[in-house]
């Protein structure tokens, strides 16, 4: 990893086309101002993993993960009782198949 | 009753007053504005949280407490606005607020389930507006494994 020192108003150049500004630094903060193309995405990096995260996730459930899931997790034997975190019903209105919902 | 079609549950009904609005999405699904929390006994504590515009779409939730029963949630000042919340003032979870993660159920890409606690689901309750809060004042995993490694350990050595 390349490492650089630099000063709040000092900048320095990705490329030819990315530059970044320190602005302000502020105790363990620092403002970082980026000027770059439209075409290059600039975000978070937690908000990446979040995102490749949430895809894999959404790809994971299938009846036969969830059940797999089921036996590890909802009934493992060493866990405590878990209460649900929601005192008011999350769903309100009857369901036609009754044990689909439970309410609370 | 409108009915929707689930990914998990079939077809299932479900009161307008039971839909959750996330204005901005959630990362990777932004255009996903309204989700309906399914819950069965026997999946208990996990939920399911369906799109209303996508059949496909739905996240298996835990909640924060189950995952991890000392977690701290911190919602800065624009979390808080997000979600329509007073401004300094950490929420009680479970009174004012949904707090769950999203669990990757394992599979293909991965064998074994992890919840993502470094960016739980926090919903208030009371304005049904939710948004995934990415945590950057602590320091917890997105790949926090919900199997204890010494349960593995134990049934290698069993086998």
């Amino acid at each position: 990893m390349l490492v650089m020192r630099r000063r709040a108003g000092e900048s320095f150049l990705i490329g030819e086309a990315v530059e970044i500004e320190v602005l302000e630094i502020c105790g363990t903060r620092v403002k970082l101002g980026i000027v770059a193309p439209d075409s290059i995405l600039i975000q978070r990096k937690e908000s990446k993993l979040t995102r490749d995260e949430n895809i894999i996730a959404a790809r994971s459930v299938g009846q036969q993960n969830i059940s797999a899931l089921l036996d590890q997790v909802a009934h493992r034997p060493e866990g405590t009782p878990v209460k649900s975190l929601t005192e008011e019903p999350l769903l309100t209105g009857e369901s036609n198949s009754r044990d689909l919902m439970k309410k609370h | 009753m409108p009915r929707i079609q689930t990914r998990c549950l079939g077809e299932v009904e479900y009161s307008p007053e039971a839909v959750y609005t996330f204005p901005i999405g959630i990362p990777g699904f932004e255009n996903e504005h309204a989700f309906v929390f399914l819950e069965r006994p026997r999946s208990h504590p996990l939920m399911f949280m369906q799109s209303l515009a996508t059949p496909e779409l739905c996240l298996i939730l835990m909640p924060i407490l189950a995952a991890d029963r000392h977690y701290k949630l911190h919602l800065t000042e624009e979390d808080l606005e997000a979600l329509q919340l007073p401004a300094r003032k950490q929420p009680r979870i479970g009174k004012d607020i949904l707090c769950a993660v999203v669990v990757c159920a394992g599979g293909q890409d991965r064998p074994d389930p992890t919840a993502n606690l470094l960016a739980p689901i926090v919903v208030n309750l009371k304005q049904q507006i939710g948004i995934q809060v990415i945590q950057t004042k602590v320091n917890y995993s997105y790949r926090h494994p919900l199997i204890a490694r010494n349960r593995h350990e134990e049934l290698a050595l069993c086998s």
